[in-house]
Order: structure tokens, then sequence, then C-alpha cells
């Protein structure tokens, strides 16, 4: 099965590119420490809004911080909580979607209406009132999210729940005499798994985008730690004189969610998947 | 038709009471105390007896369910409590703001409109051609560059270098057309890519066919037929992508400083000035369910078969 999901795989060259730039990220992510070549929130002011060079290879900002020792730190908090977001939502999801498909029954209903009410609600309108209501912070946007993210996941396992239940294919697989987990092995995770991929590669842009357009606006991300968006709403002020600041860190933003939304997509056209 | 209408007027009572319940909920769970609140953001040193005196004034001392029931009365007759940090009726605050934010959601919309309608129109009808690749390009850079900081860069070109537009503030069309683009351009992403979607779909149809065949000019038939009906997914996306752009709004406005109720709201969290807070969530919500509504309704008149549709399901 893994070779033929490899094989399948390497017959699309977007993917196979947008997974090379994904490992290189996470690989940034992870040796951040040992990549930078400054201590991204050491202040050194003697040092400000410097030009490139070979000291600060990007150069500056307005405090002396080495703007890409800023960026390549700031890769650790975007796709890091971006992660912490998609496997919170993802094991919410999980857990809600097997009581509400396996109870049924009023159980169900109630979940998923409180879900249809949280899809009602536009989900970064409910992060902000979220945010507004319990105060700025990283915390907060992060549970926030999460808690408009849940709601996708669920379904689609709840879904799966009940064509365990119900679905004529199972039936006749179970009278056939399949054990449940060869039922779930053959029929189910292989139905599931593509949907689930899907969701969860757009939403790690979606989370990217929605962590630093909340950082910009002063509500997630609190200074001095680096954050893309966060490091766009300082540099603002130097656009004049050092439009760079500005540019680096939403070139990077860029090209994280492109790279995310390309994988998603060609992953929904190679699995037969309807984006949501 | 009528029973249509009123069914799906109806339907909306629930959902917003809902919405009111919710943010009812969060206010209530959260650690914030509205009296402290209240001192904090209007910077007075609270004795416990001020606080107390507070509470009281504004019902907090009373059970739950009367708190949310006396909100809900208030929130029919648009009183949204008092400002903690200016002291005016919300209400007041907040529709002096309105002005400016519509002006800019309309803004946007014309010009997503105008621009994502010939695009989507013409990448639909000829698939592959350049207009095609062009169309694909544009929906999927709108729908991943954050628009704020190409907010910045329209700044950074148009202000800055070309010195055509001015940085910032309001007063003349030419103070418009930056914060709107900027809002339009993930709407330009979407419409184009729905227009374009529906259009192929419906080059399938056999009406298609048999327009082709009755010998009736291409270029009639894309324009008059295909076109009429394909852009009925467009007219539901801009129902849903109001909330959107409100959300939209917040960021542009704070890119732009442009004096909307966006701003305001954002203000307002930063200076933890709850009765604001609650009084834009709920705006919000009511505006996303009304425009729904309205959208709805606009449908039905151009495909009665929605209405048919929704008789079945009852």
């Amino acid at each position: 099965m893994i070779a033929k999901f490899y094989k399948q795989l390497k017959s699309r060259k977007v993917i196979v590119f947008c997974s090379f730039i994904l490992c290189v990220l996470f690989v940034i992510t992870i040796f951040a420490p040992w990549l930078a070549p400054n201590d991204p929130i050491a202040v050194n002011l003697a040092d400000k809004l410097q030009k490139p060079s070979l000291e600060y290879p990007l150069g500056t900002d307005h405090l002396g911080r080495c703007t890409l020792s800023r960026i390549l730190y700031g890769a650790r908090i975007s796709l890091g909580y971006a992660m912490l977001i998609f496997i919170s939502a993802l094991s919410i999801g999980l857990i809600i979607g097997i009581i509400a498909g396996y109870k049924g029954g009023w159980v169900d209903q109630l979940l998923m209406r409180l879900g249809d009410g949280l899809m009602a609600i536009p989900s970064l309108l409910f992060v902000i009132g979220f945010v507004g209501i319990w105060g700025a912070g990283l915390k907060q946007v992060v549970l926030g999210l999460i808690l408009v993210q849940w709601v996708y996941y669920a379904r689609v396992i709840r879904g799966m729940v009940l064509s365990l239940k119900e679905q004529n294919y199972i039936t006749a697989a179970r009278i056939s005499g399949s054990s449940t987990w060869t039922i779930m092995k053959n029929h189910i995770i292989p139905n599931v798994i593509p949907s689930l991929a899907v969701m969860g590669t757009l939403e790690m842009g979606w989370a990217i985008m929605n962590l630093s357009s909340m950082s910009f606006l002063g509500l997630g991300v609190q200074p001095p730690t680096p954050e893309w968006g966060a490091m766009i709403h300082e540099g603002k002020s130097y656009i004049r004189t050092n439009p760079a600041l500005m540019i680096y860190p939403g070139l990077m933003i860029m090209l994280v969610v492109v790279t995310f939304n390309l994988l998603g997509e060609s992953l929904s056209e190679r699995f037969g998947v309807k984006r949501r | 038709m009528a029973t249509y209408v009123f069914k799906r007027i109806i339907t909306i009572v629930p959902i917003f009471l809902i919405a009111t319940l919710i943010t009812f909920g969060m206010i209530n769970l959260s650690p914030v105390d509205p009296a402290e609140a209240y001192f904090a953001a209007a910077h007075i040193q609270a004795t416990d007896e001020a606080l107390e005196q507070k509470r009281h004034e504004f019902g907090l001392d009373q059970p739950l369910l009367i708190q949310y029931v006396n909100t809900l009365i208030k929130i029919c007759q648009f009183d949204f409590g008092i400002s903690y940090v200016t002291n005016k009726p919300v209400w007041e605050e907040i529709s002096a703001r309105i002005p400016a934010t519509i002006q800019l959601t309309i803004g946007s919309l014309l010009i997503a409109i105008f621009v994502s309608v010939p695009i989507g129109f013409l990448a639909g009808i000829k698939k592959n051609s350049g207009m095609d690749h062009f169309s694909r390009f544009l929906s999927f850079i709108g729908a991943s560059i954050p628009s704020f900081w190409l907010g910045y860069l329209f700044i950074f070109f148009f202000s800055v270098k070309l010195d055509l537009f001015p940085v910032e503030g309001t007063g003349t069309w030419k103070h418009l057309i930056l914060p709107s683009l900027t809002l339009a351009f993930p709407l330009i992403a979407l419409y184009t890519r729905l227009l374009r979607a529906s259009i192929l779909e419906n080059l399938q149809e056999s009406y298609v066919l048999f327009a082709r065949t009755r010998g009736i000019h291409e270029m009639a038939i894309m324009g008059k037929h295909v076109l009429r009906i394909a852009i009925s997914p467009m007219i539901t996306g801009l129902g849903m992508n109001l909330g959107n752009l409100l959300t939209g709004a917040i960021i542009v406005e704070a890119v732009f400083s442009w004096p909307g109720f966006g701003r305001y709201f954002l203000e307002a969290i930063f200076n933890r000035d709850v009765p604001v807070i609650q009084a834009y969530v709920l705006l919000a919500a009511g505006l996303f369910l009304i425009s729904n509504l309205i959208v709805d309704l606009i449908q039905m008149f151009i495909d009665p078969r929605i209405s048919r549709k929704g008789r079945q399901f009852q």
C-alpha cells in the first residue's frame, strides 16, 4: 500500500516540488539556532537599520536585530504553531466525530448543530471576536483557530464512522466475514486519508496566514518574539527608507502559504477530493 | 414563493439567537471582569466598593438567565450599552464610523466585480488559453497573499515610488483606490475562480448544445445564456464573503489608517472595551445573516428552480 502511495506521489512533479520546499522549511524550523548568524532578539542600537553585509546578510531592523536571523526563527513560530493547530484540531475532531457518529441520536444532533453554528460565523471573525473578549496573545489566537477548525475534521470523521455503521459495501464486507480491523484498513481509512490530507495541507496554509495576520494586528505574537506578521508591523514605519524590512517577511509568508495551497490543490486533484 | 420567503426569513431568528448566546457565553466565561475592565479602560484606580457598585449597575449580580434576557431586549432596541472609554453610547460611536467602512466595502466589491467577471468569463469560454492561465495564476496568488502585506506593497509602489496615491487617510476618491484594491484582491481571486468553474460546468449543459445546433452565434450563446446562468454561484459567493470582507476591512483599515468600523473595533480590543466588542461581533453576525438572506432571495428571482427545490425538502 505504501509503495503504491509513493508511486502515485512520484507521478506528480508539483507534489514532489512542494514537498521538497516544505522539507527545507522544516529543516530551517528545527535547525534555526544553528543556521541563524545572529541572536534574533539581541538589541544592538549601534548597528540599527544596516544595509545587507557579511555580518547581517539581510541587514538589520530599527533595533539593530539581524533580519535574516529573525526570519529563520520566525519560521519556527509560524510552522510550529500551525502544526500545533492542525494536530489539536484533528484530535478534537477525531474524538467528537467518533462520539457523534457512534452515539447518534441527540448527542449527534447537538454536536453537529454546534458545528453548524460555528461554521455559520465567518471563521476569522470568530477568532478576532474570541481574542477581543479573552485578550490579545498567542495562546488565545491559537485556541481560537483550533476552536473554528475542529468542526471540519469532526464532520469527515463522523461520516467515516457512519459509513462503518451504514454503508452497503461495509455491511457486505461484514457479512462476508471481514473483521472490523480489515474493514477499517481496506475500506474506510483509504477513503478518509485523502480528504484529511487535503484538508490538513490547506489548513496549514490557512493557519499560517491567519496567525501572521493576527500578529500583524498586534493581537497575536507579542514583541520581541520574531514572527513574520509582527515583523511587517514593525517594519512598516521604515517603508520609505528600508522597505526590505517589510518585504522579506511577507515574501516568506507568501512562499509558505503558496506551497501549502499548491500542495493541497495538487493532492485534491490527485485523489479526486472536493475542496471545501 | 411567498411562503418560501417567509420561512427563509424565520430561519434567521434561531441562528441569530445562537450567535447572541455564543457571544454572551464567551463574555461570561472570559476571565475579564467587566467592572474591572471599565475602570481599567477609564484609567481609574477602583476601590472595592466602586467595583461592587459598578457590578450592580451592569446587572452582574443578577442570575445569568435574567442578564441574558436583558441583553437580548437591549440589543433589539439597538442599545449596546455605553463605551467604557468614551462614555458615549456604543451605537452612536459605531454608526458614526459605519459609512467609511461601507464606502470601502462597496468600492472593493465594485473593483472585484469589474475585474473578475471579464477575466473569469474569458478564461471559462476558452479553456487553456493565455487568459485561462492568467486567471488561474491570479486566483492562486490572490488566495495566498496576506492582505496586510499586499497593502504595504501597494503603498510602497504606488505611493512611495510612483507618488500616484496618498499613503493614508480619507477625503478624495484617490484615497479610496488603494484600500479598496487591497480589500478586493482576495475577492477577485475567488470570483474569477468561481465564475470560470461555473462557466465550464454550464458549457456541458444540453441547452448550449441545443443553441449551437440552432445555429446561434457563439458569442450570443455565451453572453446571453451561459453568463447569465453561470453568474449565480458568484452571487452566492458575494453573500458568503461579506464576513470575510468585514474581517478584511479590519486589516485594511489598520494598514491605511482608514477611520472605519474595523479600526474602532481593533482599538476597543486593546482598550478591553467590552460593550464595543460585543456590539461588533453581534452586528457582524447580523449583517452576515441578512446579507445571506438577501442573496438567497435575489437568486430565487434569477432562478425560480431554487424555491421549488426548497419546497421539496420541507
